[in-house]
């Protein structure tokens, strides 16, 4: 394992991107940094099948995407996090639709967030996102409109921002 | 882009910046669990099976937080030489008779997703939305490879509405996509047509309200002359396929529907764990224990008996020192570790349990509540996907290797007897009722 040559170097340079990807993946940095770390636990393991191809940068991407999704993994952490979320205050985030926004974000099934996380953060293709989690080019539509659909239906029956959505 | 998609692309760069800092010592610390889940004595899988049920999508993660430091129910594992699980023979030696190839594009090119089989040798696909704008149902003769167009899918206005659901029954399909008409509320629009193909016909708006509340719709299934589906949140509903508004089903307000007559609720960690036949009113209610985490069938439950420990760890801080919050709260600093003590399928009333293969990770029924999806590792950390008999214990390499770019196929399977997947120009159909 210590003679994988480039995996250290892959490790510094990119864990702080993955952590990025991995807090807006997830919502929590404590799950971002589990994530990462398993992630690259298996990279490391892949490591001298990957790198020699195009981008270790997306195997990690994609194994953190489908690990984030699994069924079990799912249920795990709703059990553990059942409590319900405290109200978020303004200093974290300033404008208030916007804070709003991030917190509709996690009542979304993780499958829907992840489609939205990889078309609006990571900007992929459709096609792209549906390689990234193994979907359907459909499905990857499909999760793409329900979820946008649930942030336009609970944005629009808060009071705040009611006027402007039809 | 919609002034939604606009803001939802600020909000995420914004979150972006409040993320973790990287841990020190990260390197080590991965390398070190890479070790660990590369030991595998069955002292070791006992002890720590918290880092070594990784392989496959639905792996386990160790809730090891932001802290860099090793598990303290990690280190105490020894280590052994690594070594590779053995792989069955190819599904095609195994079970010839369950395995069809038939191409993976249609005459037109277009690739297909394989929903249903129709009857044992009709398998029912549709087109993607990657390769044209307008969507067709196709079946396929299994015997001859000869694929026959059965309908178009009405397009829809404007956005991203694909059809879902698609379900079969009593020569009927039917699916839903979802509908949004300025100036009414969102529905879900049932469809039918006949198998033998025509021209699709609406059969009911179903209201979606307050999706964030009730979901959309899911378990579609065509029961005499009636569709029938229930809410994501549950609450199952019967329609006439001739049309006309949806009415609750008795019984099963709260329900999710596992295979109709079957709808039942979850309790806990115990998926589909109370079951009532609907037709009967007979009740099913599987028997459980405390540290189980299983998905039940109509006939069995399988899954994994777990140990949850609450370990202490160090808040995390980022690079300037200053702590680090978890949403607006402060960090919990315990975590949870997960070790998995058996894994098994057995009868919803706890008799005839069997063991699962070490390898077997929860989420990996196959079908038939019979079949298991389990990857197997070779030399060199390559993953091989195998399909598991619980009732004969036999198994076999689905055949399944990753790509020049190192991606994998992933099996498609549900509760049915279905299962399909892409090697190469091919498509795999496995019919899982022809394994006697």
């Amino acid at each position: 394992m210590d003679d994988e040559p480039g995996f250290d170097d892959f490790v510094a340079e990119q864990t702080d991107t993955l952590l990025r990807f991995g807090y807006v993946l997830t919502g929590n940095p404590h799950d971002a940094a589990d994530l990462v770390q398993e992630a690259l636990v298996r990279l490391c393991g892949a490591w001298p099948r990957v790198r020699h191809k195009d981008s270790p940068h997306s195997y990690v991407r994609t194994t953190m995407a489908r690990l984030h999704i699994s069924v079990w993994r799912r249920r795990r952490r709703e059990h553990l996090t059942r409590e319900p979320p405290e109200r978020v205050h303004h200093e974290v985030f300033p404008p208030d639709e916007e804070q709003g926004l991030w917190e509709e974000l996690a009542a979304l099934p993780r499958r829907q967030r992840a489609v939205l996380v990889l078309r609006y953060y990571e900007q992929l293709s459709d096609t792209e996102i549906a390689q990234v989690l193994g979907i359907s080019p459909g499905t990857v539509r499909s999760q793409a409109f329900r979820g946008l659909d649930k942030l336009r239906s609970s944005l629009s029956s808060s009071p705040a921002t009611h006027r402007s959505m039809r | 882009m919609t002034d939604l998609e606009d803001k939802l692309s600020r909000v995420l760069s914004g979150a972006a910046h409040r993320a973790p800092q990287a841990p020190a010592g990260l390197v080590a610390t991965v390398k070190t669990r890479l070790r660990r889940r590369r030991a595998r004595t069955a002292a070791v899988r006992a002890a720590a099976a918290v880092v070594l049920v990784a392989g496959g999508v639905g792996a386990a993660v160790s809730a090891l937080g932001a802290s860099a430091e090793p598990h303290p129910a990690v280190s105490a594992t020894g280590e052994t030489e690594p070594s590779a699980d053995k792989v069955p023979p190819p599904i095609e030696k195994v079970w010839p008779q369950a395995v069809h190839k038939i191409p993976a594009k249609l005459p037109d090119g277009r690739a297909y997703y394989p929903q249903l089989l129709l009857d044992e040798h009709t398998l029912l696909v549709m087109t993607g939305v990657s390769d044209g704008k307008r969507q067709f149902l196709w079946s396929y003769d299994l015997g001859t490879g000869q694929p026959r167009r059965i309908a178009e899918i009405p397009p829809t206005k404007g956005s991203a509405i694909f059809a879902d659901g698609v379900a079969a029954g009593g020569g009927n399909i039917v699916w839903w996509a979802s509908y949004k008409e300025a100036g009414s509320p969102r529905v879900a629009r049932i469809w039918t047509v006949p198998a033998t193909g025509g021209r699709p016909r609406p059969v009911t708006d179903v209201p979606l309200g307050n999706v964030m509340k009730q979901g959309h719709i899911n378990g579609l299934a065509v029961t005499g002359s009636d569709v029938v589906f229930a809410y994501e949140k549950g609450g199952v509903y019967r329609v006439p396929l001739s049309g006309g508004s949806p009415q609750p089903v008795k019984g099963a307000e709260r329900h999710h529907i596992l295979q109709w007559p079957w709808v039942g609720v979850h309790r806990g960690k115990a998926i589909f764990r109370e079951l009532l036949n609907v037709e009967t009113g007979e009740r099913r209610d599987a028997v459980v224990k405390a540290d189980e985490e299983v998905r039940c069938g109509v006939d069995r439950c399988a899954g994994v008996a777990v140990r949850y420990k609450t370990v202490k760890v160090k808040r995390p801080h980022d690079r300037s020192g200053k702590e680090m919050k978890c949403g607006t709260r402060r960090c919990p600093d315990t975590v949870q570790t997960r070790t998995i003590l058996r894994r098994f399928v057995r009868d919803r009333d706890g008799s005839q349990e069997r063991e699962l293969p070490s390898r077997f990770q929860p989420g990996g029924e196959a079908g038939l509540e019979r079949f298991f999806k389990v990857t197997l590792w070779r030399p060199g950390n390559q993953a091989v996907v195998t399909l598991y008999d619980a009732d004969t214990g036999r198994s076999a390499d689905l055949g399944i290797r990753p790509d020049a770019k190192g991606s994998m196929a992933i099996p498609d399977s549900g509760l049915d007897r279905l299962v399909t997947y892409p090697i190469k120009n091919e498509m795999y159909v496995l019919d899982l009722a022809a394994i006697r």
